[in-house]
């Protein structure tokens, strides 16, 4: 009987022990990211980022660029994402000129791919970022990153 | 308990931790940030508009203007970026560093 008992406290221990384990990981002391990319930020954060790339892409006109940079935020539908955000923006009280530029970059992907130009308008990893493109890419430092997703 | 504690962190640190998907722009790797600030310099070379620049910079967090444009351009250099962009990040960078030097900040 004792024995039983004995047992049902480690048990308890055991669970317990987990839980606060959990809690402490996940919600009071949980994993910081370092290096991370632009995938990976929180979706107000994406919207400033994909603003500012349609904001880049009015100011020099390089398709191949933007959807580069676009690909980092590997949106499912970059055409689409584009789109709803300038529409968003526009019926919010955002910057018609932030709303002008998405739109217009979403027209100029759109239009790409139905000429059947050679600038893919999904994620596709053969586009390399704008830095991965130059004769010095950023070096990746073993250890340094502690994004789980880097690794994969 | 203890046991049941080290399984529990292993767990939410190693295995399966938090979400990666909330991440702020101030984690971004050196060369995303370095890209970001390119865009910036791109707009601002168009726009001629520094407050908006500065602005959009906040993005990267809460050190001056400035400091991230410098980054960016050591950056830019180290990597090899072309002149084209390096001379468009070193023209907003000076035109922050005459701001600064004025000694006034633009309307935001």
């Amino acid at each position: 009987m004792r024995d039983e008992r004995g047992s049902w406290y480690l048990l308890t221990g055991f669970v317990l022990g987990a839980v606060l384990g959990l809690v402490y990981a996940w919600r009071i002391s949980p994993v910081q990211y370092l290096e991370t990319s632009p995938r990976t930020l929180n979706s107000e954060y994406k919207n400033s980022y994909r603003a500012m790339i349609a904001a880049a892409y009015l100011a020099n006109a390089d398709l191949p660029r933007a959807q580069a940079r676009l690909n980092l935020l590997e949106d499912a539908n970059i055409p689409a994402a584009l789109a709803e955000q300038a529409q968003n923006s526009l019926a919010g009280d955002g910057d018609p000129r932030e709303a002008q530029a998405l739109g217009l970059l979403a027209l100029a992907i759109r239009q790409a791919q139905n000429t059947d130009s050679p600038i893919p308008a999904t994620t596709d990893a053969s586009i390399p970022p704008p830095t991965a493109s130059l004769p010095g890419p950023a070096p990746e430092t073993p250890g340094s990153s502690t994004d789980p997703q880097t690794d994969e | 308990m203890i046991l049941g504690g080290v399984v529990g962190l292993l767990y939410g640190w190693v295995v399966n931790p938090a979400s990666t998907a909330d991440t702020s722009p101030e984690t971004l790797r050196a060369d995303y940030r370095a890209d970001y600030v390119l865009m910036v310099a791109e707009s601002y070379q168009a726009e001629k508009d520094l407050a908006l620049a500065t602005r959009r910079l906040v993005f990267l967090g809460d050190s001056p203007a400035l400091e991230f444009v410098s980054q960016a351009l050591v950056f830019a250099s180290q990597a090899g970026y072309a002149q084209a962009d390096l001379a468009v990040l070193g023209e907003l960078a000076d035109d922050l560093r005459n701001l600064d030097s004025a000694g006034s900040e633009p309307e935001s």
